[in-house]
């Protein structure tokens, strides 16, 4: 079993500022979509309206920050090669509240999002976050990781399920933008989603490589 | 013969029409890592074309009983993946302990082909085309067939997109999705529409 990573008792601004690292990296540095392609079937085809995206984004979150705290927890006592069999299985079993708490927010949600409900349950980020992550890290450090990557990939889904909507209907979310972009249909089809991804994807790499740029220039010379 | 003939179309289907990976954009991660290591890309897709027929026969077998009750109905996705858990953990168990050699070989593959979205899929897929087990077995083994005709042509594409001609910010995943973009506007001329809902 691999040591947890953290210092046992750092300095409370030290912890903070590792813990705001890795927030911010979650949410758009190491952005799990962007960066990282994880869970992208809600995004390029589950994602074409703005309510769909905002249900798959609650009940993701709903799924995996009781998940990853379980793994934080006990992630550690399971030996490597059944880890990801168990992470499924708990998964499974913290899909049945979340499904119920959304399907009450949202009534026949479940129902309209389909089999798009049911396969968050393997959803490549949240099995990525739980299995690799949760077990070799202490539970401020999880939890930053979490809301920084739900946020980051919530954040995507609903922008680009926005964008979608708009152009396919003129309005998000029911509510009338008064302007309206003739677009096909194609605009809710995954490969419209892969495309968009591509482009947001060398964005956030220009932006990534700009920062570097920068920093490297902060690093006094000689 | 007939049987025979219906397995084989259902695999056709599943590898050109209702391909799952780019007509219904699921499982593209997995397929994006399998892709890395083209050693591997081959023995990755035995496992996902295994656990989905696996998948696909569970669902063939339970899915009449799921869908009995609204709140075995409400339960469905999670039984499910409490079986995909289940046949992982059974695998492993077996290669590990009776043939840790070919364990070693196969240990870091076996999860990631058991457990995502692909063979999570199948159940549904069986649903919505109303298969009958042998299709159901037929649409399975062409998933594991387009899973590796998918992943060859990314690991194939993922070399040329690191070229230096290409825009600083374009090289590799942005490049490799609008690439997936315009392969999966293909499909959809093949199709004429969505794979789910």
């Amino acid at each position: 079993m691999k040591a947890k990573t953290e210092q046992t008792r750092p300095s409370g601004r030290s912890t903070l500022r590792e813990t705001r690292t890795v927030f911010t990296n979650g949410l758009f540095f190491k952005n799990p979509v962007l960066i990282g392609a994880l869970g992208l079937y809600p995004v390029v085809a589950a994602g074409y309206n703005l309510r769909m995206a905002v249900e798959l984004s609650i009940l993701l979150f709903l799924i995996t920050l009781p998940t990853g705290l379980v793994c934080c927890f006990l992630g550690g006592l399971i030996p490597n090669w059944l880890r990801p069999g168990a992470v499924l299985a708990v998964n499974a079993v913290f899909y049945l509240p979340a499904a119920w708490c959304l399907n009450q927010l949202f009534p026949g949600s479940l129902h309209s999002l389909g089999i798009y409900a049911g396969l968050t349950i393997c959803n490549s980020m949240l099995l990525s976050r739980c299995n690799d992550y949760a077990p070799y890290h202490l539970a401020r450090a999880v939890l930053a990781d979490v809301f920084g990557c739900m946020i980051g990939y919530s954040l995507v889904l609903c922008g680009f399920a926005c964008l979608r909507e708009f152009l396919q209907r003129g309005s998000v979310w029911n509510s009338n933008t008064g302007t309206y972009i003739a677009a096909d249909k194609g605009t809710a089809l995954p490969f419209f989603g892969f495309i968009l991804l591509g482009f947001a994807a060398a964005f956030t790499k220009w932006a990534d490589n700009r920062r570097d740029k920068k920093a490297e220039r902060r690093v006094p010379r000689g | 013969m007939n049987m025979f003939m219906e397995l084989c179309l259902a695999a056709l289907l599943a590898v050109a029409a209702e391909n799952v990976i780019f007509t219904g954009g699921i499982g593209f991660s997995r397929v994006l890592r399998a892709a890395r290591k083209p050693k591997t890309i081959a023995l990755y897709s035995c496992f996902v074309g295994l656990f989905s027929l696996a998948s696909a026969l569970t669902a063939c077998y339970l899915g009449p009983v799921l869908l009995s009750n609204s709140t075995l109905l409400f339960m469905r996705p999670a039984v499910y993946a409490f079986c995909a858990a289940l046949a992982y953990l059974l695998v492993a168990f077996v290669l590990k302990t009776f043939l840790p050699k070919i364990y070693g070989k196969v240990g870091a593959i076996l999860s990631p082909a058991a457990i995502n979205c692909i063979v999570l899929s199948m159940p549904y897929m069986q649903r919505s085309f109303a298969m009958r087990p042998h299709e159901a077995a037929g649409f399975a083994i062409g998933t594991g067939v387009a899973f590796f005709l998918a992943a060859l042509v990314l690991s194939e594409a993922l070399a040329r997109y690191r070229n230096e001609y290409m825009p600083k910010a374009f090289r590799g995943l942005p490049s490799v999705l609008i690439y997936v973009g315009i392969l999966s506007m293909v499909f959809v001329g093949v199709t004429g529409g969505r794979l789910f809902g």
